[in-house]
């Protein structure tokens, strides 16, 4: 046995790293209502404008206020501007659109300041003090403090003064705060100023205690979301006793055998935290029943305008390989791809209500079957395909279990700490290339190509393939809207009570939902593998999972919405790339687009084509 | 969440103008584009770093040595301020020059190429890299100083009168990206071949695409292992794994150290397999060996250094990207753990920043192997390096291991290459099989000599120098040694048998 008292010393240093993070999002969340995806890009902004500032890495006092004003600023602005037009819709699209802000931030900082060495110094670097033999510096005990003092004052304010209840009144339902006089745009302003100071503030001590990379910085908010989560998104004490637990666990995780797992920790304490939580049901409750039928899918259409249009769709998706060069089929192929995908993500978003934020995650585990089975056994591609499929479907379903007592924002999180524990093992497995034993990897040699389908050899001829599989998904999507398993979604998304009091098996509708789901990813994965005859980590890390849900949502709920969603995901980057665009400037273009849909189309880009269609058609405006 | 009343209202106003709603979209999008196509042109980056047919204009060319040349002051097409020399980067591939700037580089006479002083003016031929630029790294320092290489051999007569036309694609560090980014460069505009690509993945994910494509790549700086176990690819640097071995030799020259922990990041072609490469001569060398991995992704590198500290080892070796070291190392310093252990590393940590950003403590505390010449060393080869970034680069752009590689490839493509016919330089094949056949090429960058070779291993790269921290920066403290990798058997045997490199 390892002597572990070290460990706890580093655990504990580490949790309060977590703690910081994820206290600063409770309280921002109870005050605007936001899930504040960006938090950490506020942060990484801040970091390196004081850097930029200081001398040597060192921070001044003229650095840290520039820092914090710009926060505070970035905070407000996105707060004031942006943030209350999202309110109306549910609480997965209000974090969506702090997503989108998070895009642009890390592509313009990544823009300006390229990726080089650099260290943000503190003076309490210098001091430390010796905790069973680990010394700890002054900057990590700042940190815990600056944590512990969050919880006491902030959670202080918010609990007992009036501040606080107008904060409170207005993030829990706007309307109602403003019949009861409260002026909604000053709680706003309030609210996220703090939350600009927080991020500012937490984004310089973590540049110092992580290190001084804005992509590092920028996801360290999805670790920070599982700190919140352990304390339901609501309570300051849960979330700081959660990041302490988390981090306690990863080190502790160090000297044994697992230790390499360890940054997927955070992932699956929160998961069994919640899962074993009885309040959470209740505590969500309201979130749910806040949702707005706004953008969901309006009612199936069927007959002969729905068939015309698949059989245009199929002609034009068989017809375009023809007309691409190399880039572009590959581009095209992996586009349809993730349409299949975005299915998945539309029936629950769009369909049930809810969001996955895991789709991109269960992606890779649908490939990592394919290529295990293809390496091992000369069966069909098409029989790989299947099993992967499969598989994938029963993980989804798994993954799906805690949908049973949860919604909402809730459930959002969960799927994001799925999302959040695969891309942690991922890498570490790696995928199968052709070697032995369980992870099927060579130790020599290049990877071995995995096999494709004989009359889909060709990068034109498998672009086909992935074509006919993407029209039939979307058949298979719209039989699915069309029969009553559609009907049960929807009463299911309007009211589980109001569902189960008709008859309708709640728990069967959910768990099938999330089955459908994960069929989609499952052989999206397969299919992503059989392209690139290979696959790789960096294809499924949680924010890509993150971003093709938001995409989802501002494509829109039409049935066809999946293809734009496929488009966006993977067709525009190879656009801005074919323009010549800096890859660090596609993320801010990408951010920027997301939050005009979010902002101006309620009906989604789908909805948009749709009446552009409409109004050619016609002729003249309605 | 309800509604407020700013929402709604905007509503309202929506429902009432849907023909101004729309307007106010397009209007949205085509101003972010603009913006963004605004930004780009006067930031800009070098992804498409072209030096192309009428434009065979250096980068870079200073006032004086323009005026020398006769254009009048400011008229020069590819002349630019030196501090915005990303600019000319790009204006380089949209300019036409005439025979005049060449005549600047030949006063500084360098010798790229033919040396002839004269402009290629000839039908381009395509030369490609995927470099990791965006993403989880910035390697375009490799491809960057490639890029200047080939504006010198362009500016003195070309491959034969024929101009380069190098294109760089960014991977973004994205599989997927990656082989788009091969399939345009090898089927669309259809290269000769890949030169100076340096890439966190692009070895993995592309080499049986080039395989399959008889295409070959001359490698800046290879980082997984597929990058040196592929047909086609052959880096011209040694890789983290006989790099780590090296520094842990050289602790044993030096220390005498007889037990080392290897700290890496648990990725299994990359990290894992350097710290195997310790383990697996650690066995064979009668040194006790212990591997540390941790995730890529972690924050805590205390309980890192505390792991490999609890093991009790006489030295520690560490493979990890640089900002990761960094952090690595501060967590050693404040726990004191250099007091009674020798720290080294591999390459990856040898640049110009790493002294003073890891702080005086690891003054004559810390020693790295390096797989080419130090960068401030006075052979040839590396004051042509430097003479070529002064004069085609940008003074911003990275004096670091990465350039001296990318220069390095473009160096001995162009050489060779140089020794085809005219006709030949079209033919894909041709120029293939003229670098396969590249059996010794001499550089003082190299300790050996780079060679391709056949088969599936490319490891021309076995010897390298030390640089240690002195005084905050590095000092070459060991010149050239072998490297006894076990893994290096097969390649010394065919070396012996075919006569290959040295």
């Amino acid at each position: 046995m390892p002597d572990l008292g070290p460990f706890v010393v580093t655990g504990l240093a580490l949790g309060s790293v977590y703690a910081l993070s994820g206290v600063s999002l409770v309280i921002l969340y109870r005050s605007t209502g936001v899930l504040n995806l960006a938090h950490g890009a506020i942060g990484a902004f801040a970091a390196m404008l004081a850097w930029d500032i200081g001398e040597a890495g060192r921070v001044s006092v003229l650095g840290v206020a520039v820092a914090l004003a710009v926060s505070v600023g970035l905070s407000v602005g996105y707060g004031v501007a942006v943030s209350p037009r999202l309110g109306r819709r549910d609480p997965v699209v209000a974090a969506a659109g702090s997503l989108a802000l998070a895009l642009v931030l890390l592509g313009l900082i990544s823009w300006h300041w390229p990726a080089d060495l650099r260290t943000l110094r503190l003076p309490t670097d210098g001091m430390s003090v010796e905790i069973l033999s680990v010394r700890v510096t002054g900057t990590r005990l700042l940190a815990a403090g600056f944590a512990t003092a969050i919880v006491g004052g902030l959670g202080m304010m918010l609990a007992r003064t009036r501040l606080g209840l107008m904060l409170r009144a207005s993030a829990a339902d706007r309307v109602a705060a403003s019949v009861l006089g409260i002026e909604t745009r000053r709680s706003d302003l309030a609210a996220w100023t703090i939350g600009g100071l927080l991020a500012g503030s937490s984004g310089l001590l973590l540049a110092n205690l992580v290190r001084l990379d804005p992509g590092v910085l920028t996801l360290l908010v999805i670790p920070a979301v599982a700190a919140s989560a352990v304390g339901l998104l609501r309570s300051q004490a849960g979330a700081f006793v959660g990041g302490i637990l988390i981090g306690l666990v990863e080190a502790l995780a160090t000297p044994f055998e697992i230790g390499p797992y360890r940054a997927a920790a955070p992932f699956v304490v929160a998961i069994i935290v919640i899962a074993s939580r009885r309040r959470v049901y209740a505590a969500v409750r309201s979130v749910a029943s806040a949702h707005i039928q706004g953008d969901r899918y309006a009612g199936p259409s069927k007959g002969p305008p729905v068939l015309l249009a698949l059989a245009g769709i199929t002609a034009v998706a068989l017809i375009v390989p023809s007309a691409l060069d190399a880039f572009w089929t590959k581009a095209y192929t992996t586009s349809l791809i993730f349409a299949i995908a975005a299915i998945g993500v539309s029936v629950l978003h769009h369909q049930l209500g809810e969001a996955s934020l895991a789709q991109v995650a269960l992606m890779g585990v649908g490939g990592w079957i394919a290529l295990r089975v293809s390496h091992s056994a000369d069966v069909p591609f098409v029989m790989v395909v299947a099993l992967a499929t499969a598989v994938t479907a029963a993980v989804a379903g798994i993954v799906g279990l805690p949908a049973l007592r949860l919604r909402g924002l809730m459930l959002t999180v969960v799927t994001l700490m799925v999302a959040g524990a695969v891309q942690a093992i991922l890498p570490v497995t790696g995928f199968p290339d052709g070697g032995g034993g369980v992870l099927g990897r060579m130790t020599e040699g290049g990877r071995v190509p995995m096999r494709r389908p004989s009359f889909a050899e060709s990068d034109p001829a498998y672009a086909r393939f992935c074509a006919l599989i993407l029209v039939g998904c979307l058949v298979a999507s719209l039989f699915g809207r069309w029969r009553s398993f559609g009907r049960g979604l929807a009463t299911v998304s309007a009211s589980d009570a109001s569902a189960a009091s008709v008859g309708i098996n709640v728990i069967r509708v959910k768990t099938t939902a999330f089955v459908v789901a994960g069929t989609f990813a499952g052989l999206a994965g397969a299919l992503l593998a059989g392209s690139t005859r290979q696959l790789d980590p960096a294809s499924f890390r949680a924010i890509d999972s993150v971003v093709l849900c938001v995409i989802v949502i501002a494509a829109g709920a039409r049935w066809w919405s999946p293809i734009v969603a496929g488009l966006l995901m993977k067709g525009a980057p190879a656009l801005f790339s074919e323009l010549g665009i800096d890859g660090n400037l596609t993320l801010v273009v990408f951010g920027l687009l997301l939050l005009q849909t979010l902002l101006f189309a309620p009906s989604g880009i789908s909805g948009q084509l749709a009446g552009a269609l409409q109004r050619l058609s016609v002729g003249k405006h309605p | 969440m309800g509604f407020d009343s700013t929402s709604a209202s905007t509503e309202l106003r929506s429902h009432r103008s849907v023909k101004m709603r729309w307007l106010w979209h397009v209007f949205a999008v085509v101003a972010a584009c603009s913006a963004v196509a605004a930004a780009c042109s006067d930031g800009g980056s070098d992804d498409d770093a072209v030096a192309d047919a009428g434009s065979a204009a250096p980068v870079e060319v200073d006032e004086g040595a323009a005026q020398d040349a006769g254009l009048p002051d400011g008229d020069g097409p590819a002349t630019s301020d030196d501090e915005d020399a990303d600019d000319a980067t790009h204006s380089s591939a949209a300019a036409v020059v005439g025979s005049t700037v060449p005549d600047a580089a030949a006063s500084q006479g360098l010798a790229c190429g033919l040396a002839t002083g004269q402009a290629a003016t000839g039908t381009p031929i395509k030369v490609g890299a995927v470099v990791t630029i965006t993403g989880a790294a910035d390697f375009s320092s490799a491809s960057r100083s490639a890029a200047a290489y080939f504006d010198c051999v362009n500016a003195n007569g070309g491959i034969n009168g024929r101009p380069i036309q190098y294109l760089v694609e960014d991977d973004g560090t994205n599989p997927e990206q990656a082989a788009g980014a091969a399939a345009r460069l090898v089927e669309d505009e259809g290269v000769v071949a890949m030169v100076a690509s340096t890439s966190f993945l692009e070895c993995g994910v592309n080499a049986a695409y080039y395989a399959a494509n008889n295409v070959v790549v001359i490698a800046g700086t290879g980082a997984p292992r597929e990058c040196f176990e592929s047909a086609n690819i052959a880096p011209v640097n040694a890789g983290p794994r006989i790099s780590l071995i090296g520094a842990a030799q050289y602790g044993v020259e030096t220390y005498g150290i007889a037990h080392i922990v290897c700290i890496t990041f648990a990725i299994p072609n990359l990290g894992e397999w350097a710290c195997d490469g310790i383990a697996e001569w650690g066995a064979a060398e009668g040194i006790a060996a212990e591997v540390v991995t941790h995730p890529i992704d972690t924050a805590d590198p205390t309980s890192i250094v505390l792991e490999a500290a609890s093991k009790n080892p006489d030295a520690v070796v560490v493979i990890e990207p640089l900002p990761l070291g960094v952090a690595i190392l501060q967590a050693a310093e404040q726990q004191d753990l250099a007091a009674d252990i020798h720290w080294m590393a591999g390459t990856s940590l040898y640049d110009a920043a790493f002294p003073e950003l890891a702080g005086p403590y690891w003054n004559g505390r810390f020693d790295a192997q390096i797989e080419l010449a130090a960068v401030d060393s006075t052979g040839a080869d590396n004051l042509l390096w430097l003479s070529v970034l002064d004069a085609y680069g940008s003074p911003d752009q990275p004096r670091d291991t990465f350039s001296q590689s990318g220069f390095l490839a473009a160096k001995i493509f162009t050489e060779t290459v140089l020794g085809l016919a005219v006709h030949e330089l079209e033919d894909r094949a041709a120029v293939t099989e003229a670098l396969r056949s590249i059996t010794r090429f001499e550089s003082d960058l190299l300790c050996g000599s780079f060679y391709f070779g056949p088969g599936d291993e490319h490891k021309s790269n076995h010897a390298g120098r030390i640089a240690s921290i002195v005084d905050g920066a590095w000092v070459q403290s060991a010149d050239c040694f072998e490297v006894n990798d076990p893994d290096l058997a097969d390649t010394l045997a065919l070396e012996r048998q075919l006569g290959l490199g040295q």
